[in-house]
């Protein structure tokens, strides 16, 4: 089967692009009032499509959970039909995801995410303030702004960021180097996926709701900086390492990449600029046993590629069915590695808001968060637990001659403050939703 | 020194369900909230036990039936004469029919061995190796990590069979741990397999030509005439009360029953491929993965049939399928379709509801969605569940045994730096 051709003119824009020139960012949560008012306030919402416009207007995108869709007037038995996973909530999720409800801060059961970017922060915050006007007057309930801080590919632990993504081949037309090509089914409903079926859709009578539509993780993930840098210090000082250089080492070692984002399989013992942003690589033949890549990190979990089983095909087959396409900008303003090292980090709120997309939620952000990430049996590892999203206090492994290097449990550096999972209908979807 | 990793399902009428539940409630309760129980029964005091269940079959037409599940070592009937001492046994099966009492110790064993259904197929990741090894070599790893780590920067510069060496002395400082050669059984599966690749040899040509046309014809008359469930319009939806007893120590459970389809053809073809796929893991699947699934502890499917009096087409023959796995469902069901799906849709097409197969083994469990519905529909509620360890996948055990067998071997230098890689 040919791969289709996706009629971008009905997708949100946020899947297929990240905005990158659009470098500010601002979400809106919102409980919306029952019935004909939202239905109204739905109507009114200009909503980017991912056609190509030449337009750098702002762009804002429209996010449903199931009580919000119940609220914009979709039938009970239409609802039915979405996956469990939405039906039942992120919060309700936490022991399968390894959150804590403790620290959640978010508001909790939002009905409505809203995702604007703009090129301006004045623009940013006008088109905020219309929003939010927008809503109040249908009668919802808004609750405060979540601001991104301005757009960097670098994260707060200060690792280039957001190197591998699946590319779509119904989207878009040629690969970048980062990119892995998937089939357009895993992303977006309507479309044949990694197993060759056309995923489950909700379907109002006749109508594909679900078609060029897919769904949405939503987490604020809260990143102690000063911690993660100091905590990597001691333990390099501990082993004998001059401290800043052992603290880049053991941080590679973790994050599995190098600040500039080269990959430690390509280049194990010191960072490579040249080699920035690299994706060309795989672990099976170059790192089996992890002597480059330890086995129990970050990137290595997150995306195993080709060493998810003794056998390279069957590895990359199995891995391509759990991937999703992420969209994340952090908040907050960044500390320099300098400055976490010397305990100079600004005491200011830092962290991500992570946000991935993916046709089945279950299969991609649940599955890599529990059975990678967060697994302490990932890969025959045994009580280890992602080094950096994981819960903290387990040991990390750093396979080494003649035998492993084992750091003692790590604190926990990321702390989930909420979110939540969300559908994000096609156009012509809203349109049948709040017909005018 | 082998012993034999077995399994025992006993399947039972249930006289007073209600008591039943609560019993077993009152059990798996304390389990899961590390608790006293208000039973006297606890699973830890059943002696060589790996895992152990027991799950209500609710039916309203065949009867309610109590299904105990154990994977215990050592030959049956000693064994059950061991179980019988073991306090509060009583008060769970007395809610069965006709059961007699440990009390009357000659009864007790009849009525058990009355009620067991022996695996069509049986599949364990660690074969041969008992518990009480498990224990022991999970205890020296513990002690060879903490050796490892403490005495890091003295051995990291020694040659490596010193550092083994100093770290063979340092677990046989403790008494406890075993630490004696066991080499593996290799041979003992090198010649079954000769064994069961000749008798493949010599029989299954005959067999073969006397099935294949009839089966043939008989299949595809079949699959033409199948009814498969709607494909579903959402994505898989679980039952709250199954999701509830998941994720909670590093396996799950699954427990799974299904009619046969009716007919001769159906209830042959079943029997034959579990017949097969057991044979295969009793000799070939023996080294921690079951046609490619590695995170199975233990599963096993038992065909109960339909003892009523009733014709032939309205029999209704079951398939239980109880396993024992590392990880998540969603992770567990992802492997049976990435890499086992043919075996499966062969003994799971079989059953009614199943999604559209063709020629026996193919799609059927190819169909993502389909079938982790169709799983989820017949999957039933275990009211108890005991792991024997907890804590370990089964690539953790098999490291742990490995890693203990070669601790005081003389080892090569290949295998000797494989050993250090691995601690």
């Amino acid at each position: 089967m040919a791969a289709e051709v996706v009629n971008l003119a009905d997708v949100q824009g946020i899947v297929y692009k990240g905005y990158r020139r659009h470098e500010y960012a601002g979400y809106m949560f919102a409980q919306l009032a029952q019935g004909e008012a939202s239905k109204a306030w739905l109507r009114s919402v200009p909503i980017a499509s991912a056609a190509h416009d030449g337009s750098l207007g702002p762009k804002i995108h429209v996010a449903f959970a199931r009580n919000g869709l119940a609220a914009v007037g979709v039938p009970e038995e239409v609802l039915e039909n979405l996956p469990q996973e939405l039906s039942e909530g992120m919060a309700a999720r936490a022991a399968k995801l390894g959150d804590n409800p403790d620290t959640w801060a978010l508001p909790e059961c939002p009905d409505v995410l809203l995702l604007i970017y703009a090129q301006h922060p004045d623009e940013l915050a006008t088109v905020m303030k219309q929003q939010r006007d927008a809503l109040v007057a249908a009668g919802a309930v808004v609750h405060p702004d979540e601001l991104a801080w301005k757009f960097e590919e670098r994260e707060h632990f200060g690792f280039a960021d957001g190197l591998s993504q699946p590319f779509i081949a119904g989207m878009h037309e040629t690969p970048r180097g980062h990119e892995h090509p998937i089939k357009t089914g895993e992303i977006l409903l309507g479309y044949e996926n990694e197993y060759g079926k056309l995923p489950a859709s909700p379907t109002w009578g006749d109508f594909d709701l679900g078609a060029n539509g897919t769904y949405l993780v939503f987490r604020k993930l809260a990143q102690d900086v000063g911690g993660f840098w100091q905590h990597l210090a001691a333990q390099a000082q501990a082993l004998g390492l001059e401290r800043t250089e052992g603290a880049h080492w053991l941080a590679a070692k973790i994050v599995g990449r190098w600040p500039s984002g080269a990959p430690v399989v390509m280049t194990p013992d010191r960072d490579d600029p040249e080699l920035a942003g690299a994706n060309n690589y795989l672990y099976l033949e170059d790192d089996p046993d992890g002597l480059r890549c330890p086995i129990a990190s970050h990137v290595r979990r997150a995306n195993p590629r080709d060493a998810r089983d003794g056998d390279a095909k069957t590895s990359l087959k199995v891995v391509n069915r759990h991937r999703i396409l992420r969209r994340g900008r952090k908040y907050g303003p960044p500390a320099s590695i300098h400055d976490a090292l010397h305990g100079r980090a600004s005491n200011d709120p830092r962290g991500l808001y992570f946000i991935g997309l993916g046709a089945s939620i279950a299969r991609s952000f649940e599955f890599i968060q529990q059975s990678w990430l967060i697994n302490p049996g990932f890969h025959g590892l045994d009580g280890e637990s992602d080094p950096i999203v994981g819960p903290g206090g387990c040991p990390f492994t750093i396979p080494a001659e003649p035998y492993r290097l084992r750091l003692p449990p790590m604190p926990p550096i990321v702390t989930m403050l909420g979110g939540g999972y969300f559908f994000l209908p096609s156009l012509s979807a809203i349109a049948r939703i709040a017909p005018t | 020194m082998w012993t034999a990793t077995r399994e025992l399902s006993v399947f039972a009428p249930i006289a007073d369900r209600s008591t039943l539940e609560l019993r077993l409630a009152a059990i798996n309760d304390a389990l899961a909230k590390d608790v006293a129980s208000t039973e006297p029964f606890a699973p830890d005091a059943v002696p060589d036990v790996h895992f152990m269940r027991f799950v209500i079959i609710p039916d309203d037409e065949l009867g309610d039936l109590l299904a105990w599940e154990v994977n215990y070592d050592g030959e049956l009937e000693p064994w059950l004469a061991r179980v019988a001492e073991v306090p509060g046994i009583d008060r769970i099966f007395e809610c069965c029919v006709g059961y007699p009492g440990t009390r009357k110790r000659d009864d007790w064993m009849l009525w058990m061995l009355e009620h067991r259904i022996r695996a069509a197929a049986f599949y364990c990741a660690y074969p041969g190796v008992p518990r009480k090894e498990i224990v022991n070599d999970l205890a020296v790893r513990q002690r060879l990590r903490e050796l490892a780590d403490a005495q890091r920067p003295a051995l990291e510069r020694l040659p490596p069979h010193e550092i083994q060496r100093r770290l063979y002395e340092g677990v046989t400082a403790d008494a406890r741990l075993q630490s004696s050669v066991i080499l593996d059984e290799d041979l003992r599966w090198f010649f079954s397999r000769v064994a069961a690749v000749l008798v493949g040899l010599i029989i299954l040509p005959f067999l073969l030509a006397i099935v294949v046309f009839w089966w043939f014809w008989a299949l595809l008359r079949a699959e033409r005439d199948d009814e498969v469930a709607p494909p579903p319009k959402h994505a898989v939806h679980t039952a709250a009360e199954l999701a509830a007893l998941e994720d909670k120590i590093r396996q799950n459970q699954l427990t799974h029953v299904v009619d046969i389809k009716p007919g001769v053809f159906r209830a042959f073809t079943v029997r034959t491929v579990l017949y097969v796929i057991g044979a295969l893991a009793g000799v070939f699947y023996v080294d921690g993965h079951l046609g490619g699934i590695t995170s199975i502890h233990f599963a096993r499917w038992v065909i109960v049939n339909d003892r009523r009096d009733v014709p032939r087409s309205q029999r209704r023959d079951r398939i239980v399928f109880f396993s024992n796995y590392d990880g998540s469902w969603e992770s567990y069901l992802g492997e049976f379709i990435d890499r086992a799906s043919m075996g499966l849709t062969a003994i799971w097409s079989n059953t009614v509801d199943f999604p559209k197969t063709k020629l026996l083994m193919f799609q059927g469990a190819t169909d993502e969605e389909s079938f982790k519905q169709w799983t989820r529909d017949h999957q039933l509620v275990t009211q108890m569940w005991w792991s024997g360890v907890r804590d370990s996948t089964v690539q953790n055990l098999r490291d742990d045994i490995w890693l203990r067998r070669r601790l005081a071997a003389s080892l090569d230098d290949d295998e000797r730096a494989l050993w250090l890689q691995k601690l």
